[in-house]
């Protein structure tokens, strides 16, 4: 590897194992990394010229490009060698010659933060990944470099700055999720801890950290994040903790045998509110509709979820419905559709007397009044069958589903609201379903939904 | 018989010692007041060394206390732009390149004050504006109420504020525009704070206390770090002031109780902000903003949060004084105050609420019961206070009559000493001293002997320090204002335009004002 290019922190260039960057002037320096970060594609020259001299004359640009491309390659070619970097196609183009033998320590962490992200190959070795990124990711994207009259570029890096800031916080949560799933909790911290370093003020990732160290068993540690936390919120925005964040301190601070599983336990809460409630509210027989609904916003998350989902199979006396198990964004009424077929299925399984269901089901619905009808002979489907029997829905991906599924469940909320129903689902907050969010921003207050695990993002948003 | 080091006589001395008698002369012996009497009387102190003033029927009274000051951050914005008359995105890239102009600009340009709604264009400037004149030094320009900061590119880079921080506007294309608000913005603002080197910091207190003696003040209690502001702040008055021509009596605004004993201080907090303020609707009401019905402002402590500090100041023996505008914040205070001293009852806490600006009746008579001093900064009223000013505007025309009750608060017995919130309202007494005397509402209006009192004697005892300053007797530091004029005999209307004409400290002329010789 002849050419090394460093941009995540101090940005730097070594060419055959020296550094380069002294031989460069500022305007080099950025002009080698646009040209190395855009290597797929050929660029104008013209271009070129106005988003590095946006203030100089015409002329006066192309010449200085002309003699900054000449100070470049002097630089990196006045050896012998034969490899050429910058490359000129056209008269008027130029590019970075990806053939050329180099190492740029951005494709290489977003390399790694994407093969740490396959949930297909060995934790182990994910994990190795997501640790390598956190070596080369020693600062932000060019920290510090600010070119002069070159405002464009300015976006430019600042567009790239959030991006790879933002894997950097993708790939650290993700690697703290990992060791946290095979119980090695200091690396977990040590994950985190990085990000607070980058942001101090984001108070999920101190809940995360207390909810480590305390697990790990380091009540100590659990209360020193909190009160850094605290007062790091104090003085910086003046607000409190979140409650969440309060009650989990006290919880460590007042109970010795305080199980972590509690903290989300906890009723009346927005956040984390009512964990296994669904489950409560079946062993309870609590009578009329319900529905609970896991927001996950990680992996982790995700599979912790699917094990409540699961855990529920062992109920007895119950006919389950599981709906959305699989991927991929539903066609309209693809959901209620689903609903419909599962509940005909166990109609026919749990009942001898077969229903038909009602021939709109089939046919192209026209207006709001057939849509109505729709939903109301599905929520028929569903009263019929819970006159047997409890009826409990799961839906596995709900961030999956189409508009008019949703508009359902709301449908489902009103009419049947003295039905024995529970409804339970997985909304993964990663992928956005915006008629999701507006259904949660309409039943939030409402007794009979539950909201668990809400990020601090998504609460941000009401 | 001694002799003085300096004797001010033909005179009025007004002492506000309560005795009402009006002396004519003071003679001051190392930086300390030798003796106080009639002319004939104090003429036996004057010996061959004796500087001698002929104040010609002029007033002295006792060197005024301003008891609650931003310093550090009044004399940082007299130093930057000021845009409070600017009309155009123009004018202010004008001031710009006028200070890039200007040698030794520094490192960093900041300019203050800025009100969109008066520039031409109605909205604040974006960073691309900023780059067009300064591309290569980081400015800053704050929204008058500090709520919202705009950078160029070179500052967005130097703060380098992550992704996921609140506030950071963005235009259509996902880029940032360079207007910061809310957490966005508090960043921001203290990593301005850290950019300014600490000698351009120690000019601007040096510009502020400057501007504190020409209008008469010997004392300034200087609310310090903290929310809004920096810590740095409150360290550098800590480590300058025994330097400083006037006494600096600091409030450090943190809730870290250690950080302030390791510093030997004898008081914390000062704006421990328990709610905001009524001009940008956050001070906490009881009832809503007459001009927003859904905003009743906002508590930024739990009342377990203020609770927990309070004790744990009070059992440290700490003087206690906290940011209260809104009656719930009002409240919330008054009931961490009540709890503390019932626990641990301490008969001369002089625990302070600042501003205290909206107390209903039993609040005032709870504070009265509890031994509280009320720190009032009257110019609000002067500025906010009048027939469609901001007070009428937020609270409505019967409520805000009942802000800054004045006359009730001293008639059922607290005690009032008078600030500035300087750079809210300039530090300048006399205008405080008149606000009160002139208060737009009748029913809170006090004599400007009372008012007097705001700014002197009680504003030493809200710093126990009435035992040395606040009056002129008898071995009390020499600390002296001389007016052009008695504030008890002019107009009331006409307190403001009174001059100061000498300022003393410790016995020592600090200021002399063009012609006070004459």
């Amino acid at each position: 590897m002849i050419l090394k290019a460093y941009f995540l922190g101090r940005l730097d260039f070594t060419y055959k194992g020296k550094s380069i960057s002294p031989q460069l002037s500022q305007k080099a320096r950025g002009l080698l990394c646009y040209l190395i970060m855009n290597k797929s594609r050929i660029l104008n020259r013209e271009n070129l010229a106005e988003l590095f001299w946006e203030t100089s004359s015409k002329d006066s640009a192309k010449y200085n490009l002309r003699y900054t491309l000449w100070a470049i390659r002097k630089s990196l070619e006045s050896s012998a060698e034969e490899q050429k970097y910058i490359i000129l196609p056209g008269k008027n183009t130029c590019k970075f010659n990806s053939d050329s033998p180099h190492w740029v320590d951005v494709f290489e962490f977003i390399k790694l933060v994407n093969k740490g992200k396959k949930e297909n190959i060995p934790v182990e070795k994910r994990i190795d990944c997501l640790e390598a990124t956190s070596t080369l990711y020693k600062s932000d994207f060019l920290e510090g470099v600010h070119v002069r009259a070159s405002s464009a570029f300015s976006d430019w890096v600042f567009y790239e700055k959030e991006r790879l800031q933002k894997l950097f916080f993708e790939s650290q949560l993700m690697l703290a999720d990992l060791y946290e799933s095979l119980k090695r909790y200091d690396k977990a911290i040590q994950a985190l801890k990085r990000l607070v370093k980058i942001n101090p003020l984001q108070e999920e990732i101190y809940y995360k950290l207390i909810h480590l160290y305390y697990i790990s068993g380091d009540r100590v540690s659990a209360i020193k994040e909190f009160l850094k936390c605290k007062k790091t919120l104090r003085e910086e925005l003046n607000i409190s903790p979140m409650k969440k964040t309060q009650r989990l301190y006290k919880k460590i601070v007042e109970e010795n045998n305080f199980s972590i599983d509690n903290i989300d336990n906890e009723p009346n809460t927005t956040a984390g509110s009512q964990n296994n409630s669904i489950l409560n509210a079946i062993k309870n027989k609590k009578k009329g509709l319900h529905m609970f609904f896991y927001m996950v916003s990680s992996t982790q998350e995700k599979q912790n979820a699917e094990k409540e989902l699961n855990h529920l199979n062992t109920i007895e006396n119950y006919i389950s419905i599981d709906i959305a198990r699989l991927p991929g964004k539903r066609i309209p009424y693809e959901g209620v559709m689903d609903i419909a077929e599962s509940a005909l299925k166990n109609i026919e399984i749990h009942n001898s007397n077969s229903l038909s269901p009602d021939p709109l089901l089939f046919k192209e619905l026209k207006n709001s009044f057939e849509q109505y009808l729709v939903f109301q002979s599905v929520l028929d489907l569903l009263i019929h069958l819970a006159q047997t029997s409890n009826v409990l829905i799961k839906i596995h991906n709900i961030h999956w589903f189409d508009r008019e599924t949703i508009d359902f469940l709301s449908f489902l909320y009103r009419k049947g609201y003295d039905k024995n129903l529970f409804i339970t689902g997985i909304y993964d907050l990663r992928w956005k379903n915006p008629r999701f969010d507006y259904f949660v921003k309409a039943f939030y207050n409402e007794e009979r939904i539950q909201f668990c695990n809400l990020s601090i993002d998504y609460m941000k948003s009401y | 018989m001694l002799k003085a080091d300096l004797i001010l006589y033909n005179g009025k001395i007004l002492q506000m010692n309560g005795k009402g008698l009006l002396q004519e002369a003071v003679a001051i012996k190392d930086g300390k007041i030798l003796d106080v009497g009639k002319n004939s009387e104090i003429k036996d102190y004057m010996g061959h060394t004796t500087e001698v003033i002929d104040l010609k029927g002029r007033t002295a009274v006792p060197g005024f206390i301003d008891s609650h000051v931003h310093l550090v951050p009044t004399g940082l914005n007299a130093l930057g732009l000021n845009l409070k008359r600017v009309k155009s995105i123009k004018d202010i890239l004008n001031l710009i390149k006028k200070k890039l102009e200007t040698p030794k600009n520094g490192d960093v340009i900041w300019g203050v004050a800025l009100d969109e709604l008066s520039l031409k264009e109605k909205k604040l400037p974006t960073r691309y504006d900023l780059d067009s004149i300064a591309p290569e030094i980081p400015v800053f320009i704050s929204r008058v109420e500090y709520h919202t900061i705009v950078v160029n590119s070179c500052a967005f880079h130097k703060i380098n504020l992550p992704f996921n921080l609140e506030g950071i506007e963005k235009d259509s294309r996902g880029l940032p525009t360079g207007r910061l608000h809310h957490h966005a913005s508090s960043i921001a603002r203290k990593k301005l704070f850290e950019m300014i080197p600490e000698e351009k910091r120690q000019q601007g207190v040096e510009l502020a206390i400057n501007q504190a003696i020409r209008r008469g003040v010997t004392t300034v209690v200087a609310m310090e770090g903290g929310f809004l502001f920096h810590d740095n702040h409150a360290e550098l008055l800590i480590k300058h002031k025994a330097s400083l021509p006037i006494d600096i009596e600091l409030f450090y605004q943190t809730t870290d109780i250690n950080k302030v004993i390791s510093y030997n201080l004898p008081r914390i907090g000062g704006c421990i902000f328990l709610d905001g303020s009524f001009g940008s609707r956050s001070a906490a009401l009881f009832e809503p903003y007459q001009d927003m019905p859904q905003c009743q402002g906002n508590l930024y402590f739990t009342q377990e949060e203020v609770d927990e500090f309070v004790i744990k100041a009070h059992e440290k023996k700490l003087q206690i004084a906290m940011h209260a505008i809104g009656g719930r914040a009002i409240q919330q205070v008054l009931t961490a105050y009540e709890k503390a001293l019932s626990k641990i009852p301490r008969r001369d806490h002089r625990h302070r609420i600042e501003h205290f600006e909206l107390p209903t009746d039993d609040q005032i008579k709870k504070a009265r019961e509890l031994g509280i001093i009320v720190s009032v900064q009257p110019a609000y009223e002067y500025m906010w206070g009048w027939p469609g000013g901001m007070y009428e505007i937020r609270l409505g025309k019967e409520r805000c009559k009942r802000a800054n009750p004045f006359k009730k608060l001293i008639d059922s017995g607290l005690l009032l000493a008078g600030g500035s919130d300087s750079d809210v309202t300039p530090i300048n007494p006399l205008l405080g001293i008149h606000s009160a005397a002139n208060h737009p509402h009748s029913e809170s209006k006090i004599t400007p002997y009372q008012a007097l009192k705001m700014f002197t004697i009680n504003g030493a005892t809200a710093i126990f320090q009435e035992k040395s300053k606040g009056t002129i007797e008898r071995g009390k530091i020499a600390d002296i204002a001389v007016l052009e004029n008695n504030p008890l005999e002019v107009d009331t209307d006409a307190i403001k335009d009174i001059k100061v004409d000498y300022t003393i400290k410790n016995g020592k002329i600090l200021y002399a004002a063009c012609g006070a010789e004459e």
